[in-house]
Parts: C-alpha cells; sequence; structure tokens
C-alpha cells in the first residue's frame, strides 16, 4: 500500500502525518513532547490527548491557541508554541 | 414554535450517538455537536487507516449497531463537528462555538443532553506536569486513533482496570510496555473478582494472558515516587518503591498514569429553564455497554418529559448490573494510600493550570470554597478543574470532616471560549 507523506510545520520542522491524524498523533509519532511554555513557564505537553486538559495548545494559522489533540493535520499547515519561549512572565 | 422539538446532544460518543438515535426515532429534531472531527468518542475512536486496536466482539457490534441506529435516522440527526458546547444560560439560550473560528453561535433547543464522557483521575505525583507524562487513555487514543503501537519505551502507571487494557492493547500493537506499576495489589481480591460477571472476566483473562506471554513486568503494591526529567531534555526517570521496600528506577519516553476515571461534568451549571439530562459516563462512570443502556433510558425519558413517542421496549433499565461490575473493580482495583495527599511534598504541582502546589493548598487554614478557588486559585484554570477538584475536594476533606467543602464543578463556561468569540456570538 503505497503511502504519500503529507507534511505539517512545526516550529519550522517538517513533520510527516498520515491521514486523519491530529496534530497532536504527528507530534507523538515524531517523538515530540515539548510543546512551549505557558505564559507563567509551566511546560505545554500532550496530557490527556481528549481535549480535556488544555495542556497541548499550539498556535498558527490564525487559530488562536488551540488544542493539538482535537486539531486536524492538513498539509502544509503552520503551527508553533502557543507563546514565544524566554517572555515568561515570573510569579 | 414549531411542534417537533429541536434536542441538542454534547458528544458523538456512544451515550450521544445512541440518545440521538432513539430521540429521533420518537419524533424530535437533533443536533449532535462534537469538538472533535469524527464521531464515536473516546471509546470508539476510529482509526482512518482501518486496523488498529483489537476490540472485543461485543463492542465492535455496539459500534456497528450505533451507527446503523444513526444512519436510519439521519433524516432527523445532524451531526456537527469541530463543534463546542460552550454553555447554557438561565433562558435556555446554548452557546456553541466553532473551533477553528471566532464564530459563537447561539441557539435555543427545547433540551440537552450532555454525553461528554469521563475523564481520568491522575494523582498529583512529583513531576507529573513534565512533558512526555500523559495519562494512560491518551496512550489508548493514540493506538485507536493511528492505528500504530504507541512509539518508545513506555511505562504505564497509576491504578485501575483501564491500565491492563491499554497495556494488553499495547502488546497486541507490537510494542508492549516496559512495565506496569499497579499501586494496588488486585490479585489479593481473589473472591472478587469471582464475582464479577462473565464478560468481564473473560475480558481480564484476555488481557493477562496477553501480558504473561509478552513477559511484561507488573510490579503490584508499588508506588511511584517521583518523575524527573533527564539531561537530554527526551527522556524521563521514573523513581519506584517496590512492595518490599526497595527502590527501582526506569528510563522512559513516555508514562501513562491513571487512577481511575470520573464523570467529565464540569462546567455544567444546574440551573436552566430548558431540561437539561446527563447520559453515559457523564453522568455515571458506568462502561461502555452501560452507557448505551443509559442513553436509551434518558432519551427514553425525555421523550415522555416532551410529550414525543412512544418509544417501543422502555425497560426502565436500571443499570445495577453494571453499577455492581464497576463496584466490583473499583474495590479490587483500589489503591491503598488513602493519606497521600495529605503527605505529598510541599513543591508538587496540584493544579496544573495554575501551578498551584501542596504548599499552596496547606497555607490556606480551613479555607471555604471561594477561597480554594479565588484566593487559592484551584481549579481556576483554562481545565475548569477537571484534572485536580477531585484531590483538592481529598485534602479538604481530610483536614476537616466535620465541614466538607467541595469545590464548585457547576459554573461556566463548560470550556475555554474567547472574549471575541463571546462578543460575536450570532443568534442562529
Amino acid at each position: 500500500m503505497l503511502t504519500i507523506n503529507e507534511f505539517i510545520e512545526w516550529e519550522g520542522e517538517s513533520i510527516p502525518f498520515e491521514k486523519g491524524d491530529t496534530v497532536a498523533i504527528a507530534l507523538i509519532r515524531a517523538g515530540i513532547t515539548f510543546l512551549g511554555n505557558t505564559p507563567t513557564g509551566q511546560k505545554r505537553s500532550v496530557f490527556c490527548g481528549i481535549g480535556q486538559c488544555q495542556s497541548c495548545l499550539v498556535s498558527g494559522e490564525g487559530l488562536g491557541e488551540t488544542e493539538a489533540c482535537l486539531l486536524p493535520c492538513r498539509n502544509g499547515m503552520r503551527l508553533h508554541y502557543s507563546y514565544p519561549l524566554g517572555k515568561e512572565q515570573n510569579e | 414554535m414549531s411542534s417537533i422539538p429541536q434536542i441538542l446532544i454534547v458528544g458523538a460518543g456512544i451515550a450521544g450517538l445512541t440518545a440521538a438515535a432513539r430521540i429521533a426515532e420518537a419524533g424530535a429534531e437533533v443536533i449532535v455537536v462534537d469538538q472533535s472531527a469524527s464521531i464515536g468518542g473516546n471509546f470508539h475512536r476510529q482509526s482512518s487507516k482501518g486496523g488498529g486496536v483489537k476490540r472485543l466482539k461485543h463492542h465492535r457490534r455496539q459500534w456497528e449497531r450505533i451507527q446503523s441506529n444513526l444512519q436510519q435516522q439521519n433524516q432527523r440527526i445532524e451531526v456537527q463537528n469541530q463543534t463546542r458546547f460552550i454553555g447554557l444560560d438561565r433562558t435556555g439560550s446554548v452557546l456553541l462555538s466553532k473551533a477553528r473560528s471566532s464564530e459563537s453561535v447561539i441557539i435555543h433547543p427545547r433540551a440537552v443532553i450532555m454525553a461528554t464522557g469521563a475523564v481520568e483521575k491522575v494523582f498529583p505525583r512529583e513531576g507529573w506536569t513534565l512533558p512526555g507524562v500523559m495519562t494512560a487513555g491518551a496512550i489508548q487514543v493514540f493506538m485507536k486513533a493511528s492505528g500504530m503501537a504507541f512509539p518508545g519505551r513506555v511505562m504505564l502507571g497509576g491504578s485501575g482496570a483501564l491500565l491492563y487494557a491499554v497495556a494488553a492493547q499495547m502488546v497486541h500493537m507490537g510494542n508492549p510496555p516496559i512495565a506496569i506499576v499497579d499501586e494496588s495489589t488486585p490479585f489479593r481480591h481473589g473472591l472478587n473478582t469471582l464475582k464479577l460477571p462473565s464478560k468481564y472476566l473473560r475480558e481480564g483473562f484476555s488481557f493477562m494472558t496477553s501480558l504473561v506471554k509478552a513477559k511484561v513486568p507488573l510490579l503490584t503494591g508499588a508506588k511511584i515516587i517521583r518523575l524527573q526529567q533527564n539531561g537530554d531534555n527526551k527522556t524521563l526517570s521514573v523513581s519506584i518503591m517496590l512492595k518490599g521496600g526497595n527502590k527501582k528506577r526506569y528510563i522512559v519516553d513516555r508514562i501513562g498514569l491513571h487512577d481511575g476515571m470520573q464523570c467529565n461534568d464540569y462546567g455544567l451549571t444546574p440551573h436552566s429553564s430548558i431540561i437539561v439530562k446527563k447520559a453515559g459516563d457523564c453522568r455515571e462512570t458506568l462502561g461502555a455497554m452501560g452507557a448505551e443502556r443509559d442513553a436509551i433510558k434518558v432519551a427514553d425519558e425525555l421523550s415522555i418529559d416532551l410529550n414525543i413517542g412512544p418509544v417501543m421496549g422502555f425497560s426502565g433499565d436500571n443499570l445495577e448490573d453494571c453499577r455492581r461490575a464497576q463496584n466490583l473493580l473499583k474495590k479490587i482495583f483500589m489503591k491503598k494510600h488513602g493519606k497521600s495527599i495529605t503527605e505529598l511534598e510541599d513543591e508538587t504541582i496540584i493544579c496544573r493550570c495554575e501551578n498551584r502546589t501542596a504548599r499552596d493548598l496547606r497555607e490556606l487554614k480551613h479555607p471555604t470554597e471561594r477561597e480554594t478557588r479565588l484566593v487559592g486559585r484551584f481549579a481556576m484554570g483554562a481545565c475548569q478543574g477537571r484534572y485536580c477538584t477531585h484531590w483538592v475536594n481529598d485534602y479538604l476533606s481530610q483536614e476537616d470532616n466535620s465541614n466538607p467543602i467541595f469545590l464548585a464543578k457547576q459554573r461556566w463556561p463548560v470550556r475555554p471560549v474567547s472574549v471575541e468569540s463571546l462578543i460575536g456570538a450570532k443568534e442562529e
């Protein structure tokens, strides 16, 4: 069975995905765990996988913050950390 | 107002789709909304590739039945994917928001059935908020949705029957867990196990056979002490205390934690001028078959309330057998560390969203419910307390048994919504 890989772009890196993958699934396949920081410095990652914990928020494509585990991959979509690294406020 | 009632159902999983077909059959028009891009919820999450996790025959049959009933009523049912239920106000106005735009709409259904399922409980262990730490259910959802094994060295830990289901599925998919750390001692409950209905026993037996064949190390009565990020910023160190008191350390790529299930009924405000019902796991966690039966019961009750139908076969199912089986499973897989919430290290994070620690909780001396939230900031973050409320309530009730405080779960929005979206909300 021929599988033609399509790609999303995560933080500038090309990540392949299979048809029907959410962004979270594609990132897990690629071995990526760290999804950026929150404005208060907590680390984002896929935790619950079902759109309830709000830990896996990513940004891009004019979406604002959105859950990676609910966002279907589309070829060429460009995503990045929901908050720029290094700009976190300390408590 | 049309004499054909319009019903909103939140969640296109087992309960939502079952209730939809049943109430449509009684004569209602139904809109089912789901935040995800597909139907089936979490239990019947499908892989677009086909294949995937091995499903038991009665579960496969359930999904076929659900799809067939849905198809039969498709003239009366509209499924809207990537649509989030935000809340319901006292006038009966419902706010829905679309995922990929800032569009919110306001609709006025005659009744709402909430079928938002369950979420997992995860005990706040040291390091549980590190990247690479997931729930056992998230590991399972990956396998179901991708049709592939979960990659890397993966450990499962906590307590509950789900650990064994996920572990067996991982074996079947070709990458067994490197170990299961079960903080309970299920094998001490031989007599209780025999009381389970035969379907559960067969299921459990088949899981155990898979795990034994694959030689998956099973550490029962052990305890996960801490999780730490390793210097490579990718792998995690898991420190475990074994049943005998010895310590052991594992290096893993991911760990799936699980400490039981809870109803995902957060954010549902109790007052409304329209009928609101809960069906399935969000009302009571009774498992997949229980959710289907509960949904039929709730849809039939609603058809009576709305004076439509009748639907043949209303049996007054009390689901007592499901309840008994779930309670038995809880007994068998009960973790024996009852007081551990009060023994947490100061630095352990309890509220993930707001970064609130055990110390922050201790510093609130005998707080009221409002103080715990507004001063302590517990359960005030984006997840609306889904992952910390249970433990905060545990802690507070142990501190002061005479006056138990429970953090309010009922405050909208059910899930985050942007201000821009709220302002732009339009009547449909």
